[in-house]
């Protein structure tokens, strides 16, 4: 088991590096002189030429590569195109704007998703699980993107509840709306995912023992059941931790909620390169380091992943 | 497969059933656009004369036109069974070329072991840590957004799930007592992953297609309603939600038709696969 | 007694006069919000490239001279007047003695020059620099020669000469654009690299407070040269997307928006708004640009002419709710050059085959061509319906739509054959068209983004800057527009009418003509 963690531990270091090398190799793809960006247009071919120089814009690829590595490693992410400001002194708190989000939406879907996968499981069969099954399948069907648009026309436009857009710190009406939008495929996922868990332990002998016995105990036998439907819900979040980050990029962008996905969305179109590498590397890092810790208390949980690998 | 199977299965599952129904309907749609557009999707007319005053475009629902207009007077049902085609069109072949890369890797990494297998597996931990409407942003931006970049985009972000998935079944048929022997036999390595391996993932290859098609047809929308899609005129589905952002408020059809139209169709395969693995492998989920 | 009776009697109606007078003078007081598309990072004059930081900026600084609000004339600024000599080169300015910093201190003749020599200075890598270029000395600072620059001198602390390598009529008109602002020397050697963001300027308006990405703030500067603005604050909130200020503004969390095409209607019929609507018609103009140095379209006029005549125009004036004036030529209503008598190209599809046939084509073109524009959703609704139109007559274009970073890279270098393109003036002269748009000296980085080059116009444009009598550069302006509709290096299609719509509480509201619109008259009705 340990040589199986350690292993796991060992392999991130080619893998962030082979992912360093990926988005360095993409971005250098993407076509844009940074040079004239950052001239201006009214700048004479002479002045764009300094800057290419100025900025080593114009060494071979290993070795602009190799100063893109050693500089992220050391902490000096470079400074931003666009706002000319230290990267790294933006990214704690665009970060942290989208980890208010996030752990917003991870744990009210948790709770919601949660309690209708146990009705689902419990009433199985019953008009209410085709119900909760038919809303949580409609919930991850819908486009995100049209599903902010409609949740921001029927409560800000036509109802006026709620600010369409924007960002205030702290817990506001702002942070609303983004929650919504993205507890609707997170929850709809959990269910599922709680339901499938709760079914499968109900079906269990022990718990048909226990209620033979006479057990009947409404208390002990939810406990059980929660028990252990809490692992697979507890990983479907970890999954969808990494997965809802397209998500939640692309409702920062919609909302305008200022944090990591914005940020990198708004980097991308500008060609900020120093700011776009540095983002989706630590977005990216954070998704490997997330499945990684999913993997891990999976495989601690359930022995037969653990030596199928 | 007879009437008396078929009215079995509508009685059993009658959801499924108007899935079935309901994705069939689209596939015709795709296929028959043309005839089943009532305008050109691309005729522009910005104003009209009702009785003597000026109008502007967007037009609401009418007898005229179906769903109503954009703001630049073009049929939106005329463009929203174009953008039908595309999405679908977008969404078989990038799937299918996603399956095409997966399925070669899967294979290949699943039957090697070894170094091989690590290297293309440390390959697909990396593709799949990049948000994928953000890798898949960044391949449009490469190609420059059109259809070919989008499913080159798509294709890029859809084939590592597909990999993993050939690779792990791949390697629960591999120690198969049948295909030990045949090794054992001396087979050709190329053979016995063609004739023994291949079609014992058929099943799940099939199914991997059919449920990927709707996560294709959703980046191309996504991708789109960004601009970084298919490019204008041509009409899709995305980018005809987008345009009528503006006017939620006074042509909220705009916007909600085109997204409703892309919901359905994705939640009926959806409901269609979900029937499906129940009855075929719900060790599949 | 009687005496005393109309004296009193003259002094209540005095005093009721006086009262009406300062009550119609406007409040002080209250904080208006207003927005940005993006948050404009710096308000440095020396760094100013965009339009919205311009918008932001002209509250914030001050130069020798300032727009009228309406953007159509300038209004003395920091000097409070200024003669040039007879030769027309050496231009002498008059500042006032009581014009102050937002950091309290006094600005001499000496900070102008500072100011000045900053954005001339190479190492500041200013895009402004170019306001400059006909100054004596100019491009000898440029090239590192000398340390300053000659022509700027101080007289006295009051005083300030500026001597011109050759006449210039339109110079003052340069200076009160934002990038000729002064600024404090001790604020930027204290503040350096983040002057940008704590800019010092001399503007009705200082900068107090800014939230990156979110807002911007600025409190009215008590010791305004003009007296203080009427406003206690005037706040700019970036809001990318143009219909959540709309939304924004309904909701009463702004005060002032830029009115969609989508809801024009509606809030022009709205009772509460429909009588705080303002409209200016924009010194803009938006054209195809025409890469004069690649065929076919480069060196094809009846090709040219073929696609003028196609455009429909009036169809994109109608998919704007009427809200743009038809382009013949390029200077629009209200700019001396404007011309209703140059040949308007008007909508003619079969006129366009006909030209086409001539031209070489007569089955239509037979690649596809691209054209490259800004982004923006509602501009590329426009190039939808002129692709449209092209597509009529047989020419196929591509829209490619890029953003602003690699659009100004591909215009620059010269890599496209058609784009769309848009000019709104940098100062209130026709001048501001034409020298960056069609003079040869301009080509490489100027703004002729056509590469257009042709001795005639040249000429013509030289003349306009050394002729000083009003009719006389009238003539010379239209004969250069007339001249640009016969060549159509840029194919001109439309003017821009700006319209907004405020807060029904705002009053003494007038939009700039030169989208930059200030704010230091404007005052809340209670």
């Amino acid at each position: 088991m340990f040589n199986y963690i350690l292993k796991r531990f060992l392999f991130l270091i080619p893998i962030l590096i082979g992912l360093s090398l990926l988005i360095f190799i993409f971005l250098y793809l993407i076509p844009g002189d940074v040079a004239r960006m950052i001239a201006g247009p009214s700048a004479s071919k002479e002045v764009v030429d300094s800057i290419t120089n100025e900025m080593g814009l114009n060494r071979p690829l290993p070795v602009q590569y190799f100063e893109f590595l050693t500089n992220f490693l050391t902490g000096d992410f470079g400074h931003s195109y666009q706002s000319g400001k230290a990267i790294i002194d933006e990214i704690p708190i665009v970060f942290k704007r989208t980890l208010q989000l996030t752990i917003i939406v991870q744990i009210i879907s948790f709770i919601i998703g949660g309690i209708m996968g146990i009705i689902s499981a419990v009433w199985r069969k019953s008009i209410w699980d085709r119900l909760i099954m038919a809303i949580s399948v409609s919930g991850l069907s819908l486009p995100l993107f049209w599903s902010a648009l409609v949740i921001q026309l029927l409560f800000s436009i036509y109802l006026g509840w709620l600010p369409p857009s924007g960002y205030r710190s702290g817990f506001d009406l702002y942070i609303i709306l983004p929650t919504l939008t993205l507890v609707l495929p997170n929850s709809g996922m959990l269910a599922r995912v709680t339901r499938s868990a709760v079914i499968d332990v109900m079906n269990n002998d022990y718990i048909r023992t226990a209620k033979s016995k006479g057990l009947s105990n409404f208390w002990v036998i939810t406990k059980h059941i929660v028990r252990n439907a809490l692992i697979p819900m507890i990983t479907m979040t970890g999954t969808n931790l990494s997965r809802m980050m397209g998500g939640v990029i692309m409702i920062e962008i919609i909302f305008t909620w200022p944090g990591m996905g914005k940020y990198v969305y708004d980097a991308l179109l500008a060609k900020d390169f120093p700011a776009l590498q540095t983002a989706t590397m630590l977005i990216a890092s954070l998704v490997i380091v997330i499945n990684l810790f999913v993997d891990l208390t999976y495989g601690l949980i359930d022995p037969r992943i653990r030596y199928h690998n | 497969m007879n009437l008396k199977t078929i009215v079995k299965f509508i009685k059993k599952e009658p959801l499924a059933f108007i899935a079935l129904l309901i994705v069939l309907s689209y596939i015709i749609i795709a296929l028959f656009a043309p005839i089943i557009a009532t305008h050109d999707p691309l005729r522009v007319k910005t104003s009209m004369n009702v009785d003597g005053e000026k109008i502007y475009a967007p037009y609401p629902p009418s007898k005229m036109h179906l769903f109503g207009t954009d703001q630049l007077g073009r049929d939106l049902f005329s463009r929203i069974v174009f953008g039908v085609r595309v999405s679908l069109f977008v969404g078989i072949v990038a799937r299918g070329l996603s399956m095409l890369l997966g399925v070669f890797l899967g294979l290949i990494t699943g039957f090697s072991g070894g170094i091989i297998d690590n290297i293309i597996m440390r390959i697909t931990d990396v593709f799949m840590s990049i948000p994928a409407i953000l890798l898949a942003m960044i391949v449009t931006l490469i190609f420059s957004p059109s259809l070919t970049s989008v499913i080159l985009a798509i294709v890029v972000v859809g084939w590592p799930d597909v990999a993993r998935l050939v690779r792990s079944q791949v390697l629960s048929i591999k120690n198969n007592e049948y295909v030990e022997a045949v090794e054992a036999l001396g087979a050709k390595k190329i053979r016995i992953i063609l004739k023994h391996i291949l079609p014992n993932c058929m099943g799940i290859i099939i199914v991997s297609f059919s449920m990927g098609i709707p996560g294709a047809v959703m980046y191309e929308a996504g991708l789109s309603f960004f601009g970084l899609g298919i490019q204008p005129p041509s009409p899709s589905l995305g980018s005809i939600i987008s345009n009528g952002r503006g006017y939620m408020m006074f042509a909220p059809w705009y916007s909600i038709l085109p997204g409703i139209v892309l919901a359905l169709f994705v939640l009926s395969v959806n409901i269609l696969g979900d029937t499906v693995i129940d009855y075929f492998d719900p060790s599949y989920k | 007694m009687r005496r005393y009776s109309i004296l009193i009697l003259l002094l209540l109606v005095f005093s009721l006069v006086f009262s009406s007078v300062v009550v119609a003078e406007g409040n002080y007081g209250g904080e208006f919000t207003g927005f940005s598309s993006t948050d404009p990072k710096s308000l440095d004059p020396a760094a100013l490239g965009s339009w919205d930081q311009a918008v932001m900026a002209a509250n914030v600084l001050e130069g020798l001279a300032r727009l009228s609000p309406s953007g159509q004339s300038i209004e003395p600024g920091i000097a409070k007047s200024w003669e040039v000599s007879d030769d027309g080169l050496v231009w002498t300015f008059d500042l006032r003695e009581d014009a102050y910093f937002h950091n309290d201190e006094n600005i001499t003749a000496e900070d102008v020059k500072y100011s000045f020599e900053r954005v001339i200075n190479p190492e500041t890598r200013s895009p402004q620099a170019w306001l400059f270029n006909k100054v004596v000395g100019y491009s000898e600072m440029r090239n590192g020669e000398a340390a300053e620059v000659s022509g700027i001198r101080v007289a006295d602390d009051y005083t300030l000469e500026i001597e011109l390598v050759e006449p210039l009529t339109p110079f003052v008109s340069m200076l009160a654009s934002p990038g000729a602002a002064v600024v404090s020397k001790t604020a930027v050697e204290e503040y350096g690299d983040q002057f940008g963001q704590n800019v010092v300027s001399a503007g009705p308006f200082k900068l107090t407070n800014w939230e990156q990405n979110l807002e911007l703030e600025m409190s009215a500067f008590e010791d305004y040269w003009a007296g203080r603005p009427y406003l206690d604050t005037l706040k700019f909130r970036f809001i990318h997307d143009e219909n959540t200020r709309i939304i924004e503004l309904l909701s009463g969390n702004i005060d002032w928006a830029w009115v969609t095409p989508a809801h024009h209607q509606g809030l022009t019929n709205n009772s509460v708004y429909k009588d705080s609507i303002y409209r200016v018609n924009t010194l803009h103009v938006a054209y195809f640009i025409v890469n004069m140095n690649e065929g076919p379209f480069g060196n094809n006029l009846k090709l040219r002419q073929a696609i003028s005549y196609a455009l429909n125009r009036e169809s994109v004036i109608d998919s704007l709710q009427g809200r743009a004036n038809r382009a013949i030529g390029i200077f629009p209503p209200g700019f001396m050059g404007h011309d209703q008598k140059a040949t308007a190209y008007e909508y003619n599809p079969e006129k366009a085959k006909e030209l086409l046939a001539e031209a070489g084509y007569p089955d239509g073109l037979p690649e596809t061509y691209t054209v490259i524009s800004l982004p923006w959703a509602n501009l590329i609704k426009i190039l939808e319906i002129y692709q449209q139109n092209l597509r009529d007559v047989g020419i196929n274009i591509e829209l490619k739509p890029v953003q602003q970073g690699e659009y100004m890279s591909m215009i620059g270098e010269g890599n496209f054959d058609l784009a769309y393109g848009y000019r709104v003036a940098d100062y209130a002269d026709p001048d501001s068209f034409v020298y960056p748009l069609l003079h040869s000296d301009s080509i490489d980085g100027g703004g002729n983004v056509a590469f257009y080059s042709n001795d005639k116009i040249d000429n013509l444009i030289e003349e306009g800057r050394l002729e000083t009598d009003e009719q006389e550069r009238k003539n010379i302006y239209e004969e250069i527009n007339n001249m640009v509709q016969e060549e159509l290096p840029y194919i001109s299609t439309t003017h821009n009418i700006w319209v907004d719509v405020m807060n029904p509480d705002v009053r003494n509201w007038q939009p700039s003509a030169m989208d930059i619109h200030m704010f230091h008259r404007v005052w809340l009705a209670e």
